[in-house]
């Protein structure tokens, strides 16, 4: 049940999406369709929650065929990789410390009193 | 001779096997992934298949991304109380996150001369993977070149993620476990599970928000390239 509900959603707001031109992936519509249908109680967390959590512990699966293909895109991965390292580490560390800034800068306030003082 | 569904059993063999290693061995490197990709690809070589006919029998697996997406807005709804807590650090630091990484990857790419199909594969490489793989075929890129820029991400993270957050003097558990999520997508809500609960759940917060945010920029993103 919980499997073609959480089907249904995705397939449901997939075809939306697509009908309606809107440029969002429809995947990321169910994702919030589903949060807000488990937290009215619009459907009841028992009937979902099984399947979901049997469709995230084996996530892994579902995007190995796709990542097997990385195979056919060696040429250009050699050809581009001088700059292809550099670019993931630099903008992976830029996002991860203006994230944690502006986390931290607008979160002072309120999460003073959790957060130890630092020495 | 080859049957569409041997390429279906063969891979979930290889995850199964995989899990089974990663479980023994308990190394950081030794991730399902990384050795699952590897039996892959080996028995693709193996079998002399190309790619194509092998994608016809696994398709089934590859359809399940969108269902499993669909299922992380049950953590989301979880979260929901701690997520009205620290509206304001998520709100704006998921944006920020999200923005940052798409314009700064733009720029290197550029700079580097990189072709678009990679350009579009990096995009959205701080995102969690099946949202990752949605983003990028959006956009016109390459789903499983986008998987692969996604799995490099979150290995890099493992190695410099929490030693450069001490550097900069980020400490608080909320901005830490934000931008382990939005940074380094599931990888980093493993990292945070070392620092506390508290990091972690937010952690998951950030990985849902950076795809949602991720998934409103990039598609601006056509507007603007060539």
């Amino acid at each position: 049940v919980g499997f073609s509900l959480l089907t249904g959603i995705y397939v449901a707001t997939d075809l939306t999406m697509r009908e309606a031109k809107i440029p969002f992936p429809g995947s990321l519509l169910g994702l919030v369709l589903c949060a807000v249908l488990v937290h009215f109680e619009l459907m009841p967390l028992r009937w979902v929650d099984g399947a979901a959590t049997l469709l995230l512990r084996h996530m892994v699966l579902f995007y190995l065929p796709l990542v097997a293909a990385v195979g056919q895109f060696w040429p250009l991965l050699r050809d581009s990789g001088a700059g292809l390292i550099p670019t993931i580490l630099v903008t992976t560390g830029v996002v991860l410390i203006t994230t944690g800034f502006t986390a931290e800068r607008f979160g002072r306030r309120l999460e003073k009193p959790d957060v130890a003082p630092t020495p | 001779m080859w049957h569409p569904l041997l390429s279906l059993a063969g891979t979930i063999g290889a995850y199964l096997i995989a899990r089974a290693v990663c479980k023994r061995l308990n190394h950081w490197w030794a991730n399902p992934f990384f050795i699952g990709t590897a039996l892959v690809v080996a028995g693709l070589a193996w079998t002399k298949l190309s790619y194509l006919e092998y994608r016809e029998g696994v398709q089934p697996l590859v359809f399940l991304l969108g269902p499993a997406t669909v299922a992380l807005g049950i953590p989301l709804a979880r979260n929901l109380p701690l997520l009205r807590r620290n509206l304001a650090p998520v709100l704006w630091g998921g944006t920020v996150g999200a923005v940052v990484g798409v314009a700064l990857v733009v720029v290197l790419a550029s700079f580097f001369g990189m072709s678009k199909v990679l350009l579009l594969a990096l995009v959205p490489k701080s995102v969690t993977t099946p949202v990752a793989v949605a983003i990028s075929e959006f956009i016109g890129g390459d789903g499983s070149l986008t998987a692969a820029m996604v799995t490099i991400t979150g290995f890099s993270g493992v190695l410099f993620a929490r030693p450069l957050l001490d550097v900069v003097g980020i400490r608080s558990p909320v901005a830490r476990g934000l931008a382990f999520g939005v940074g380094i997508h599931g990888t980093g809500v493993v990292e945070a599970l070392e620092e506390s609960e508290l990091t972690a759940a937010m952690a998951g917060l950030g990985l849902t928000v950076s795809a949602i945010f991720t998934g409103l920029v990039a598609p601006a993103l056509l507007w603007f390239l060539p």
